[in-house]
Order: structure tokens, then C-alpha cells, then sequence
């Protein structure tokens, strides 16, 4: 498990001058009826550490840019409205906070980023209870360090072209940041992250996002815990990285031609366990994988529980249940240099003579017809065919037909017990 | 034509009461409340119900048939003796088996979610299956007719239906598998599609298996395949496939019976 | 008036000559019988002039008409050898289905109280007892109005009784001008029916002569015992 960002260095003195700070600060309210009555007239007249307390109502005021530490705050969630041509909020300044808002609209374009909320540069901001709507993108953190992006709504415009919905939360070159208890639908990508280090990505909800519910790259050291994906375009897709810890998450309903559960692309030194996938096309897509441990998940109702191609070298699965999936397991290669030991198998067929829980004979994941699908697409027109469902059997009771040299020496006979923490 | 329709509800009318043929459609209600009984998951029931639909209804439809041609040869002799077409009674024989043994498939399937209360939420699933479990009784009477009148004697048509049975529920699919397996450097999908058209029970069960939005699940790929058979286009094309497969047979059966010697 | 001619009638299958060139011809108020061992050509000879069967070369013509087309089949009445008839339906629904099918009205009544049919006419075929299915399959054939009755071996299975009744039926349909065409084995059923007989050897006639004729020819006063030493003859 990860840790949560930890204190920036020089904390005393930081804390001295956040308290001298607070001694003069005060709020600005902002309203229709008020003294102010534009966000940008009360960040003018305010000063670091002040809060603008910003009530009901829309607000259509083109890019509104905080370069000062303020505490921006909606009551009553009053709508900031980019109509379809600005960036709507643009964080520039260390320790901003906003909070309770609702940011539609944004401006789409084909040449810059356009984000419903940008944070470029800062350090120490906090997005918290807003709601996102309709944007190009919604919260877009560029070089951003010891930042919180809470309990967000997101909801995206759906319309599934590059040219008009990017991700819901974007990362980019970023560092320490938690992403927590956010939802995000009808976007590209549900979260996205390139080049972010030592964050904690906790109990998201991704879903219905027309690429992936999660994507990161070149992003090493991240934990993503109790996180729902589900019904994703295409999954979740993770790549080149290094020491990922994926804990507790759900991935579910992900289904199409090349859709997946999780895809790990040139992941390694990671660990997948205690995840649950749920009636994916592919539970788990294992391309260039190296010294991956994935244990304690559970695979149930998946087309392919798991797929593991032949430059994947080096992992660990065991103590994991699948149960009742399409195929268990596809490889594209008849050898395979990675451990498959003491999972769960409901379609193992063994018997148990010295009943030490363990099957006395090997299971071999890889069905003849899996591996024969596998090399030529063209044979799943012989889907549910009473053919394979004879070869199946006829397997299984001669092992000798099998393709694939993989087995689970071990195979357990009874579902690995973990706990999943709601 | 008015004859046809008379000599169908006959034929009807004692097909009906055939005790053994409302034992299949028992059977067939008796399996699907099995499978829901069995597992409430409605996407297993219809999965199970394909395999049984795909395995039981060509060979009830077959072999039932068949019998039922030659049991009758001395009644069709004393028709013909009658001012009837030829091709009118066959026809209307013909009709009247299909449809005797679609209804009593569909009832039995009918009769079997009956229990479940039609709550489906695989509604679209069942229709499509209803649709696969026709077109397989009309292609094997179809088949069963063309033996019955190309083989005079009982035990070779008999033989005939069971051989083209275990033809496609088996062997055709073999023969793809192996064409697949020998060609396997090869862009395949389309005459692997080709293959399914040649094969009522493959038509069948893709009719079903593609109409799923859980195909993907069930480890269907290939862009080009459901391309092929699974858009618009491709469902229009398979389910002509199988229109030609029901009417095909019979219509050979039929230009054969119209000179044939009794 | 003549009502049926068969000529030169010629059929093989698969090889085998069955019928090597037969002919006759049958006037209206004639009975018919045509006799001759198994595998004579009797069964195919029938189904040639039913229109079942298509000959190699002759011809078959009924009034004139040449053996083909519905028209052509509403002018016989058919009894086949055995009530062919399905299982689930009763002698009501057939009679009526026949009826349909000939497009003309049964005459049944008087038939159904000849052979004691009232009680079985709603019930299914196969309830029926042997002898009570050949008196629907004599009702069925006798029920419409045609020129020329075909019959085939129709005594067998029926008890004497009805056997007799059956006989009496025919005589009264040949006085009205009705053709009949008989086949049998049994000899004596036919004798004191037939005013002709055509008997077949091996796809040949090799007898047509009247009933009398034959048994003057011979010297013989049973039609079996004549048939007999002709046979022998030959031989």
C-alpha cells in the first residue's frame, strides 16, 4: 500500500508563514446582488490566503486565472461557464483550493488542452466537490506537486472523437498526487497519467468512458486502490512502467474486440492482487510483463481470464479463482517462462487422493480450441460449436492433446479465501 | 393451392396428435425449466438451450421426419390416387411436419420460460434462438424429404438423415477446424465464412451466438467475422443462407417426387 | 362403350422388365379380374393405370383420356390392398377429406349402414380392428361416383359376411354401368364376379378371355382348376 503525500520539506517554516498569513485573511464574497460581483474583480482585490466565497448562479467571464493562494469557494455550486470557446479556471499559484463548483463548457480546440480546471506549475492545490460537465477536458494538472483531487463528479460529453471529449482527470509530468473518490464517465480516458510519480489513485469509479477507464504511462511507483472500472471502451490499459501496486480494484464489464480488463504493457516489478474481474472480453492482457506477481484476484465470467503472450516472462499467479470464464487462459506460444502455482480452477476436473487440498493432477489452462483461436481469429466462428465442446472433453481425457505446455503443477481444490475491502 | 392448404390441416390435424411428438416439446419445456432451475443466470440458460437446440432439434426434426415419410408411403400412394398434384401434396405434407414441429419446439421452449414469469432480460437472445430452432426443423424436414425421395428403401434414407446429422453437428465443423489449422498463415475469415453458409447448423448457431452483446464475452473476435455475419448485411445474408438451406432440399425432393414411380 | 385400354404396356426397374408389353380394355358394366401369381406385374400394371407409376413406352387412356392430370384421377375409385390410412384420424375426417380433395359429394350413408360403420366413424383409425379399416377403405373408395373402380385384392381381411356384402355392392355397381378392374390370388373370390379375366405371367398376359371362354377352353368347371392346367400347359 502507498503512503499519503507526505509533508514538503521544510514544514516548520512553511507552517510560520501560513499562520501570519491567516491572521489577515479575509473572505470576498461574490453574487449577483453583492459588492463584487465577478470572480475576477474579487481575485484582483485579493490577497494570498484570502477565501472568495463565490454564490449560486452562472458566471460567464471568460478564462478566469488564479495566480494568487486563495481559497476559491461555491456555495450552493454556482455554475462557471466556458461556452464552449474558454478554459474556464486556470491555476497558476501554490495552495489554491477550489471547492463547490460547477465548471460546464469549456472550449474545444484542436491546438492547445482546453480544461474545464487547470493546474500548471503549482504546488499544494486542492479540487475538491466540483462538479465537471460538458468539458473538452475536465481537471488537467500539468507539473503539479503535493496535490488532492477529491470527490469530483465528472461527466463528459460522450461524443466519442478525439476532436471533442479528452480525459476526465489528466495528469502530466506530476508528482504526489491523490485522486480520490472521484466519478468520471463519458470521457476518453477516465484518468490519465504520463510521467506522474509517487501518487495514490484511491476508489474511483471510471465507467462508460469511450477508451479507457484508466491509462497511465511512464508513471512508476503509483498504488491504485479499490478503483471501479467498468464498461470502458476498452479497459484499462497500463504501460511502461516500473512498481505499480494495484490493490482492491474492480474492473467489470469491459467488453469488445480488443477490450480488456487491465492490459499490462511493459509493466514490471508490480503487484496485482486482491482485484476482481468481472465479465471482461480479457481479464488481464499480459504484453512485454516481466516479474509481475498476481495473486489473490479473482477472474469469474471473463471471455479470457487471462492473456499471456510469449514475450511476458518471469511472473507469478497463484492463489488466484477463476471461475466459470469462456477460457481460462490464451498464450501465443507453446512454452511459457513464468509460474503458474496453487490457483483456483472451477473448471478443474482433478481429483484429490490425499486430501491435502491440493489436485493430484496438473492443470493445463490452455484449451486446444483457445490456442488454435488464438493464432487464427477465424476459428471462433466454431464458438459454443458441439465440436469443441466434444474437444474439450475429449481434453480432458486425454491429456495428450493438449497444445500448450503451461499447467499449474498445484491446482487448488477449494476458492482462495481473501478479503476485499469495501 | 386450396387442396394444399386442405391436405396441410389434415396432416395437422394428425400430426397433433402424435402423443410421441408432444413428448418432445415436453421435453424441450422440460430442459429449459431444468437449466433455470439450474442456474438463474439468464445468458447461461440460453447458451445451454442453443447446445441442446443445436444437438436435439436436426435430429428430432431429421429422424422424425423421415420415419414419418416413409411410415406414410402407402397414404401418400392412396392420395395420389386422388385428384391431387403431386407437387400440391408434397408440399402440404412438407408444411404441415414443419410446422407441426416448429410449434411444438417453440411451445416447449415457450413453456419452459413460462415458469420463469417472461421477466427476460434476454428477450432479443430467445427470439433469435426461436428463429434458429425454425430454420433447423425446416432444413432437416427439408433434407429428410430429399432421402425420402431419393431412397426408396427405409433403412438407406434413415441412414441418410443421420449421416447428414452427424455431418453437421460434427464434421463440417472439423473440416473448418482443420482448414483453419492447416492454413493458419493465412488471412481466413472469409472462406471461413463461406464454410459456415454451407452448413445449416453453423448458420444456426452464429445466428444466435453473434446476436449476444456478450459475444465478445463468450471470446468471439474478429472484427472481419462479425463484420461478415454479424452486421446487417451479414444477418441478412446468413439467415438467407438458411432460407435456401430450408427450401433448397425440398424443392429438389419435390421436382424429384413429381416424376418419380411409387 | 369402352372405358379403359391399356396398350403395350412396358415398365422396368432397375433393370428388371416387369411389364413386357400388356394390353386390354375394359368396357362400361364389365368386371375384370386380374389374376396371376406373385410378382406377376399385377401391382405395377395397377399403378400404371393409376397414374403412380410412368411406363416405359404404351399408353394408358380412361374415357379417351390419357393417364395424367388430376381430371384423369377423379374418374376411378380406388381401394388399395391395405387401408393405408393415418392412424390419428377418424373415418368421418378422411371421408371428408376425400371428399375435398375429389370435389364432390359422398354418397355415404347408405354405405356406412351396409358395412355397420355408425359406430366407428369418430373414432381414430387405430382403435379400428383390421377388418373394420378394409370397410372404411371399401366406404372411402365406394362413397364417390367414378366410371372405373380399381380394386385391390379387396376381400382380403374382411370377414364373410361383409366380404359378401362387399360382392353384392359390386354386382349392383356393374348393372349401373360401373367398369371394374380386380385384382387377386384367390381365385374363387373373383369367379363369380368377373366376367373377364387377364392373366399375367411374368409381365405377360397370357390369358384375356371371358370367365366361360376359359372354362369351355379347358374342359374345367371351376375357374382355378382351368387357370391351372393352362398354366400347366405352358409349362
Amino acid at each position: 500500500m502507498g503512503r499519503p503525500a507526505s509533508p514538503p520539506p521544510h514544514a516548520p517554516l512553511l507552517l510560520t508563514l501560513l499562520l501570519a498569513a491567516l491572521s489577515f485573511a479575509q473572505t470576498l464574497v461574490v453574487c449577483k446582488d453583492c459588492r463584487i460581483t465577478s470572480i475576477k474583480k474579487a481575485l484582483e482585490l485579493a490577497k494570498d490566503g484570502d477565501t472568495i466565497l463565490v454564490k449560486g448562479g452562472t458566471y460567464r467571464e471568460g478564462t478566469i486565472v488564479v495566480n494568487k493562494r486563495v481559497r476559491l469557494v461555491g456555495e450552493g455550486y454556482p455554475t462557471l461557464d466556458g461556452q464552449r470557446k474558454y478554459e474556464v479556471l486556470k491555476v497558476t499559484a501554490d495552495g489554491v483550493t477550489v471547492e463547490g463548483f460547477r465548471i460546464v463548457n469549456s472550449g474545444v480546440s484542436e491546438l492547445e488542452d482546453l480544461a474545464g480546471l487547470k493546474v500548471e506549475g503549482a504546488s499544494g492545490c486542492v479540487i475538491k466537490d466540483n462538479l465537471f460537465e460538458n468539458n473538452f477536458w475536465a481537471v488537467y494538472l500539468s507539473g503539479v506537486r503535493g496535490c488532492r483531487v477529491e470527490d469530483n463528479l465528472i461527466k463528459g460529453s460522450g461524443e466519442q472523437s478525439e476532436a471533442y471529449t479528452g480525459n476526465g482527470i489528466h495528469l502530466w509530468h506530476c508528482e504526489r498526487v491523490l485522486i480520490r473518490r472521484n466519478r468520471i464517465e463519458g470521457h476518453r480516458d477516465g484518468i490519465y497519467l504520463e510521467f506522474v510519480k509517487d501518487s495514490l489513485i484511491l476508489e474511483n469509479e471510471a465507467r462508460n468512458n469511450w477508451r479507457y477507464g484508466l491509462h497511465f504511462m511512464f508513471s512508476h511507483g503509483n498504488t491504485y486502490a479499490r478503483n471501479l472500472f467498468e464498461r470502458n471502451g476498452a479497459g484499462v490499459a497500463v504501460m511502461y512502467t516500473k512498481k505499480v501496486v494495484m490493490v482492491n480494484n474492480t474492473f467489470r464489464d469491459n467488453w469488445g474486440d480488443s477490450s480488456y480488463g487491465l492490459l499490462l504493457k511493459a509493466i514490471t516489478d508490480s503487484l496485482v492482487v486482491n482485484n476482481r474481474f468481472y465479465r471482461n472480453t480479457v481479464g488481464i492482457l499480459m504484453d512485454e510483463c516481466q516479474r509481475t506477481l498476481i495473486k489473490e484476484n479473482d477472474f469469474v465470467e471473463n471471455g479470457w481470464a487471462v492473456k499471456l503472450w510469449a514475450n511476458s516472462a518471469n511472473n507469478t499467479i497463484t492463489y488466484n479463482n477463476f471461475l466459470a470464464n469462456t477460457f481460462d487462459f490464451a498464450t501465443n506460444s507453446r512454452r511459457s517462462e513464468n509460474e503458474l502455482r496453487r490457483n483456483y480452477w472451477s473448471a478443474y476436473r482433478g481429483y484429490d487422493l490425499n486430501r491435502d487440498g491440493i489436485g493430484d493432477v496438473p492443470y493445463k489452462p490452455v484449451k486446444l480450441f483457445a490456442y488454435i483461436v488464438e493464432n487464427n481469429p477465424a476459428a471462433s466462428v466454431l464458438l459454443k460449436s458441439p465440436l469443441v465442446e466434444l474437444l474439450n472433453l475429449a481434453e480432458e481425457a486425454f491429456p495428450a492433446l493438449t497444445a500448450v505446455e503451461l499447467k499449474d503443477p498445484e491446482p487448488l481444490l477449494r476458492r482462495v479465501e481473501w478479503r476485499f475491502y469495501e | 393451392m386450396k387442396k394444399s392448404l386442405e391436405l396441410l390441416l389434415y396432416e395437422l390435424a394428425h400430426l397433433l396428435r402424435i402423443k410421441g411428438l408432444w413428448f418432445y416439446a415436453l421435453s424441450v419445456a422440460g430442459v429449459s425449466a431444468a437449466f433455470f432451475f439450474l442456474t438463474g443466470d439468464e445468458r447461461k440458460v440460453l447458451l445451454s438451450l442453443l447446445s441442446f437446440t443445436l444437438l436435439a432439434v436436426p435430429l428430432v426434426s431429421g429422424f422424425f421426419s423421415v420415419s414419418y415419410f416413409y411410415d406414410t408411403k402407402e397414404f401418400t400412394e392412396f392420395l395420389l390416387a386422388q385428384p391431387v398434384g403431386r407437387g400440391e401434396l408434397l408440399f402440404a405434407r412438407w408444411a404441415a411436419l414443419a410446422l407441426a414441429l416448429t410449434l411444438l419446439y417453440a411451445a416447449g421452449v415457450a413453456a419452459g420460460l413460462t415458469l420463469k414469469g417472461f421477466s427476460l432480460q434476454e428477450k432479443a437472445g430467445f427470439l433469435w434462438l426461436a428463429l434458429s430452432g425454425t430454420f433447423l426443423t425446416l432444413s432437416f424436414c427439408s433434407l429428410a424429404f430429399l432421402a425420402g425421395v431419393l431412397f426408396d428403401d427405409k433403412a438407406k434414407g434413415v441412414s441418410a438423415v443421420l449421416a447428414a446429422w452427424l455431418y453437421f453437428t460434427l464434421l463440417h465443423d472439423a473440416l473448418i477446424l482443420t482448414v483453419v489449422y492447416l492454413f493458419k498463415d493465412y488471412p481466413l475469415e472469409k472462406p471461413v465464412v463461406l464454410l459456415t453458409l454451407l452448413s445449416p447448423v453453423d448458420l444456426a448457431r452464429l445466428l444466435v451466438v453473434l446476436r449476444l452483446d456478450v459475444a465478445a464475452l463468450m471470446g468471439l473476435t474478429g472484427t472481419v467475422i462479425k463484420e461478415l455475419l454479424g452486421s446487417f448485411k451479414g444477418t441478412l445474408l446468413s439467415i438467407s443462407a438458411l432460407v435456401l438451406w430450408s427450401l433448397v432440399p425440398f424443392t429438389l425432393s419435390w421436382l424429384l417426387f413429381r416424376k418419380k414411380d411409387l | 362403350m369402352e372405358v379403359l385400354r391399356v396398350e403395350n404396356l412396358k415398365k422396368s426397374f432397375a433393370g428388371k422388365e416387369v411389364l413386357k408389353g400388356v394390353s386390354f380394355s375394359l368396357k362400361a358394366g364389365e368386371l375384370l379380374a386380374v389374376l396371376g401369381p406373385n410378382a406377376s406385374g399385377k401391382t405395377t400394371l395397377i399403378k400404371c393405370v393409376l397414374g403412380l407409376v410412368l411406363p416405359d413406352e404404351g399408353r394408358v387412356t380412361l374415357m379417351g383420356k390419357p393417364a395424367e392430370g388430376k381430371a384423369y384421377r377423379k374418374l376411378i375409385g380406388y381401394m388399395p390392398q391395405t387401408p393405408p390410412f393415418p392412424e390419428n384420424l377418424t373415418p368421418e375426417e378422411l371421408l371428408l377429406l376425400v371428399s375435398r380433395l375429389r370435389e364432390q359429394e359422398p354418397n355415404a350413408e347408405e354405405l356406412v349402414r351396409l358395412f355397420k360403420l355408425e359406430p366407428f366413424m369418430r373414432q381414430k383409425i387405430k382403435t379400428l380392428s383390421g377388418g373394420t379399416r378394409q370397410k372404411v377403405n371399401a366406404l372411402l373408395a365406394f362413397a364417390f361416383d367414378a366410371p372405373l373402380f380399381i380394386l385391390d385384392e379387396p376381400t382380403v381381411s374382411l370377414d364373410p359376411l361383409s366380404s359378401a356384402r362387399l360382392k353384392r355392392l359390386v354386382l349392383k355397381e356393374k348393372e349401373e354401368g360401373k367398369a371394374f378392374l380386380i385384382t387377386s390370388h384367390v381365385v374363387p373370390e373373383v369367379e363369380h364376379l368377373a366376367d373377364r379375366v387377364v392373366f399375367l405371367v411374368e409381365g405377360k398376359v397370357v390369358l384375356d378371355e371371358t370367365v366361360e371362354g376359359v372354362k369351355r377352353k379347358t374342359g374345367k368347371t371351376s375357374l382355378e382348376e382351368a387357370l391351372l392346367s393352362l398354366l400347366e400347359e405352358r409349362a
